[in-house]
Parts: C-alpha cells; structure tokens; sequence
C-alpha cells in the first residue's frame, strides 16, 4: 500500500483551504442573470475549480516522493522582521532609523556579516537612498520622524 | 505605416540623448541583475517600476524592456562560470557551459553566448517589425469573445507549459485569478474580498506582489546558506575570448535553429524563454551525430539554448503589444507597467502610438548592440561582480524592496503584503507551484473576466457565441487540446491505480 505524502498533502489542503474561503465569502455577491453577470459568479466559479483541482493533488500525493520541508527560521525570521519593521515604523521613526534596523537585521541573517561590512553597507545605503529616493524621486518620507 | 517610415520614426524616438540614456541603464541593470545568481528580470523590473513613473512612458518601457532582455546575457555569465544559473532561463546553458569552464574555454563560451544571443535577438526583431502589426490589424476585428477565449488560452499554455506537474500550474493561475478579484468590481462598483481594508479597495498592489514571490521569496530560500563558492572563480581575459574557426561552424546551424525555436514559443502566449531554451537544447541533442558529447562541453549546447532564450524573448513583444496578452510573467510585469502609464495595450496601439512601437523596436536593437559592447570587451567587471558576497547583497535587496513598494503608493501597506507574498512565493517553491503564473493569472484577471461579462451582455446572454465565432472557437479548441493532453496521463494514472486496487482486493 502506497502512502500519501503528508507534506504534499498539507500544500494542496491549504491552497484548497483558500478556495473554500473565497467560495463561502462569493456566495455574499451578487450573482445576477445570464446577460448580466453579477460580481460573484468569477470568484465562486473560480473556487469550485480551484477546490476540485486541490482534490485532484491531494489523490497524486498517493505515492508521490517525499520532498523535505524545513524552514531556515533563524534567517527567515530576521529577514521578515526587518521588513516588518520597516513597514510599521518608518512612517513614524523616519527613514533613516527604520533603514538602519532593516540593514542590521538583513544582515544579522547571514551568518558570515562582520561588524564593518554590515556598517559599511548600512552607511552606503542610508546616503543612497537619502539621495536618490528622497531627493531625487521625491518620495515624501522624513528622514527623521518628529 | 510601412516599415521604412516606421523605422524612421523609430530612430528618432530612441536617438534621443534621453532614450539612449535609460536604454543604456535599462541593459546595464538587467546585465547586472542576470549575473547574479538568485535575482530574476522579474525582481529587477518589479524593483525598477516605481522609479520609471516618473520618467516619459517611452524611456520608461525603454528601460524597462532593456532590463528585462539584458539580464538573458548576464544569466549565462554565472551558469558558464560558477555552474550557477543567474535566471532560470539560462539553467540550461550551464549543461554545456560548465564544463567548457572547466576545460579553460570559459572565454569562448562567454563569446559565443554573447554572439548567438545578439543574434537571436536580431531575428526576434526582424519578426516583431515584420509580423507585429499585421497582427494588430487583425486583432482590431477581435470583440470581447475573442478576447475571452485568447486570454484563457494563454492563460491554460501559462499553466500547462511550465515545467512541473501542469496540475499545480493550473492551480497557481486559478488562484491568481482569484486573488485579483479583490477590490473594486469595475462593472458594478461592488466591493470584493477587502475584508473592511480600506488598502485593499483597489485591489492587490502588483509591485508588492511580484516584489514578494520573486524576489523576497528567493532571498528567503537562500538566506542563511553557506556563501557561495567563488574560489574557483576564472580570470577572463579579452584574448580569452576568441573561437576558433571550427568553433564558429559549429554554432552556426544550432544558432539559427535555437532562434527559430525561440521565436516560435516567444509569439506564443503563455510560454516564456525558459521553455524556448530546454526546447532548443533538446531539439539540438536529437540532430547531432554524437549525442554524447552533450553534458561535457558541446558548443551546440550553449549556443542553441542561448539564440532560443534570447529570441523569445524579443518575440514575447509579439503577443504582449499586439494583443495585451503577456508571454511570461516578466512580460506581465511589464504590461502591468505600461497599464499604469495609462498605455492600454491592444490592436490600437500600432497606430495610436506608432512612435512608441517603432521607438521600442529600434531601441531593442540599440540595446542588444550596447549589449554586445558592455559584454566583450568588459566581461572583467561582470566576472568581478559574481564575487559580491550575500552578506553585502541580500540586506540591498531588500531595501530596494522595501522602498520601491513603498512608493508606489507611498503607502506601508503594500511593504506588509510583500511579507505575505514572499512568505506565499517561498512555500509553493519549496512544493513546487510555480509562481509565474500566479502572477500571471493576476494580472489577466480583471480583462479576462471584463471581457467574458461584456461577450454575454452583447449576446444577450447567450454562452454560444464563444463558438460561434470561428477565431474565438479556435482558441477555445486549442485551449481544450492542451488540458486534454495534461489530462490525459493523470487520469490514466488515476484508473490504473484503482484498478490495481481492485484487483489487490479481490485476491
């Protein structure tokens, strides 16, 4: 008896978990008649697809090869957090500072970063992006919040 | 117009100093971006995009263009070096490529990807001018079920073309679709899967989207990794680089066939320059006397694959400006930004923006010559830049990102949705959905759906005329063909399973 590989299974269920979503919030939309479709029948019908298309790889997960699944969570983490970050502060803290935590913390995910690369490049993109961004494409960020 | 008074009018457009400027930096990113490894043209477009709303459109698609066909050659630098694939398009050429590297003729290689590139390019061009606008012409008769029926065919040859279980690329462009129905309903003014988010009104921000699957989520698959190894890394000199005259009769014929190939998958939707070069490789591993000198050094083998990628790349021009339906998703990102220029792209545009087009086309030549100059005698630099450590890199990236998706909107929401798109983009590469059609599907979603609501309402509701009209019914067959032929070996699959059940049961 061939197995179903429970990562396979996992990914198809989850895509399939976002079908079910968008077909129970369409069914709230108009659907109109046949001249005039109404604004719920693309979504619905697309999540009926989509449903019977996941339960189609989920059957293919029988037997299928085993692929590893594992997160970096270390790097990933400090990648992500930096990102956030940067989107929650820098409209408050301003660019400059939000910048520095982004690059610091990019960086920490790598485990070769030295104390001066990273500083050297902290200080390289901060002017780069004072430069160009602000000064020259006039994207309305303060460089320092108030 | 005719082709003499088309390229005339093109010269001017990108003879301009301004033109000249952005196509020069357009090809020097994209050449940039393609020697290293990890970063797509995609990525770099997407990064790119915010800083060209403020250009004119037609140094903004210049440069844009010349990005996206500038990183083909640099992709094949670090495939041909480091065995390292700079963009997926060139994984092939590091079959052949490596181990000319290895056997000291890393210069030649070099020479010769860059030579059958400039040349697959230059007959990509040759067909654009020649075939672009007649398409054009023909498609002004197209009504919204043609349109239906074209897009959902792209849409199947997105999805069932890629490399991969086909099953998982329909699944990836179904749920593009879906994810671009959220915001505003344009027919009926309905709000749709905004979840009460005042940002979500207009829709999912493509930058944000593009930025999270392509360029965050491979930063993310490689973050924490061991550097890569550039001890072996070559010295390439000019003299280095110059092939032999048996080296040059060799490539030819593999050079024109790869182009053919390219040129054919480039005009058709759906398909990008991926596929070309796999298609041209194997199409030149099956008419060699020795097959077996593939995988150790063959010169076909980089110059086919090269010509193929490059070729179809230009051709993807084809369909995207004619018809507004994207070859691959680089080139949806592209339409996404000629959209946003309020450049609708769509039979019209031949005549409408006549200097535009033919601006376009002549600039694509410039590029692929600037190409030929930044690459010979300059390929020192570009092997010196494969040595830029992660460390240094990725945390750049990242801030491009950040700060690109932010100004789009100026907004620090669309930064928040690239966290979720990369977090998306890194799980279904880790099993292996695709993400180009996702994207894909995103951006065809409001047409394809405009379109579908706009064929009934003229039809008065009636599904048949999908049918009924013969270039739309063509379409439709066609689109029926390539999922029966994905299908077809799954349900096969399926049955003979059951049956073997069955019988294991009745044992």
């Amino acid at each position: 008896m061939k197995r179903f590989d429970r990562n396979e299974v996992i990914a198809a269920l989850s895509m399939m978990a976002f079908g079910i979503l968008w077909l129970v919030i369409g069914q709230g939309y108009a659907m109109g008649n046949s001249v005039r479709i109404g604004a719920g029948v693309f979504p619905v019908a697309l999540s009926v697809i989509l449903i019977a298309l996941c339960g189609v790889l989920v059957l293919q997960a029988r037997g299928a090869e085993h692929r590893p699944f594992g997160l970096h969570v270390r790097p990933m983490a400090f990648v992500l957090g930096g990102i956030l970050f940067w989107a929650l502060t820098v409209d408050v803290i301003g660019f400059l500072p939000a910048t520095i935590v982004l690059v610091a913390c990019c960086a920490l995910a790598e485990r070769a970063s030295t104390w001066r690369s990273t500083l050297a490049l902290t200080v390289g993109l901060c002017a780069f992006g004072y430069v160009v961004f602000i000064e020259g494409l006039n994207i309305p960020l303060s460089v320092i919040g108030e | 117009m005719d082709l003499i008074a088309g390229l005339s009018l093109g010269f001017e457009t990108a003879l301009s100093p301004a033109a000249l400027m952005f196509c020069f930096f357009g090809v020097s990113i994209g050449m940039f971006i393609g020697v290293l490894p990890g970063i797509g043209p995609l990525a770099a477009v997407a990064m790119i995009l915010p800083v060209t709303y403020h250009l004119e459109v037609s140094s903004a698609l210049i440069m844009l263009a010349g990005i996206f066909y500038g990183a083909q050659y640099g992709g094949s630098t670090a495939s041909i070096l480091l065995n390292l694939p700079g963009t997926s398009t060139t994984a092939v050429t590091a079959i052949d490529g490596y181990p000319m590297a290895q056997q000291g003729r890393a210069g030649v290689a070099l020479f010769i990807t860059t030579i059958t590139s400039f040349f697959g390019g230059c007959l990509a061009i040759i067909l654009l001018m020649s075939f672009a606008p007649a398409l054009g012409a023909m498609a002004l008769k197209f009504s919204s079920a043609e349109y239906f029926s074209i897009m959902l065919l792209g849409l199947i040859a997105a999805a069932t073309m890629s490399l991969g279980s086909p099953i998982k690329g329909v699944v990836s462009v179904v749920a593009g679709l879906m994810l671009a129905m959220v915001g505003m309903d344009s027919t009926s003014g309905q709000l749709r899967y905004t979840f009460g988010i005042l940002e979500l009104q207009d829709g999912l921000n493509l930058v944000a989207m593009a930025m999270g699957l392509f360029g965050v989520a491979e930063i993310l698959r490689n973050a924490g990794t061991p550097e890569r190894d550039t001890s072996k890394l070559q010295k390439v000199r000019f003299r280095d680089l110059m092939p032999t005259r048996a080296d040059l009769r060799q490539c030819w014929k593999p050079s024109l066939r790869g182009a053919g190939i390219g040129s054919f998958i480039g005009v058709l939707p759906g398909a990008g320059p991926t596929l070309a070069a796999f298609l041209a490789y194997a199409a030149e591993k099956r008419v060699a006397k020795d097959p077996s000198r593939f995988g150790r050094g063959a010169i076909e083998g980089i110059s086919a694959p090269e010509a193929a990628n490059n070729a179809s790349t230009q051709a993807a021009f084809i369909p995207t400006l004619a018809l507004g339906i994207p070859g691959d998703a680089a080139m949806a990102v592209l339409l996404g930004a000629m959209m946003i220029h309020g450049i609708q792209p769509r039979p019209e545009f031949f005549t409408m923006h006549a200097d535009l087009f033919w601006g376009l086309v002549v600039s694509f030549w410039i590029g692929n010559l600037m190409l030929l100059v930044l690459n010979i005698p300059l390929i020192g630099i570009w092997v010196r830049i494969l040595t830029v450590p992660k460390r240094l890199l990725f945390p750049a990236v990242i801030f491009f990102i950040c700060v690109g998706v932010y100004s789009v909107n100026n907004n620090p929401f669309d930064v928040l949705m690239v966290i979720v798109f990369g977090l998306v983009g890194y799980v279904m590469n880790a099993f292996q959905y695709p993400t180009a059609p996702l994207l894909m599907g995103f951006i065809l979603g409001p047409l394809i759906e405009q379109h579908f609501r706009r064929a009934l309402l003229f039809s008065r509701g009636d599904m048949t005329t999908f049918i009924d009209r013969p270039i739309s019914a063509a379409f439709l067959a066609a689109s029926v063909l390539l999922l029966m032929t994905m299908a077809l070996p799954v349900i096969k699959k399926l049955v003979t399973r059951a049956a073997e059940r069955r019988g294991a049961g009745a044992d």
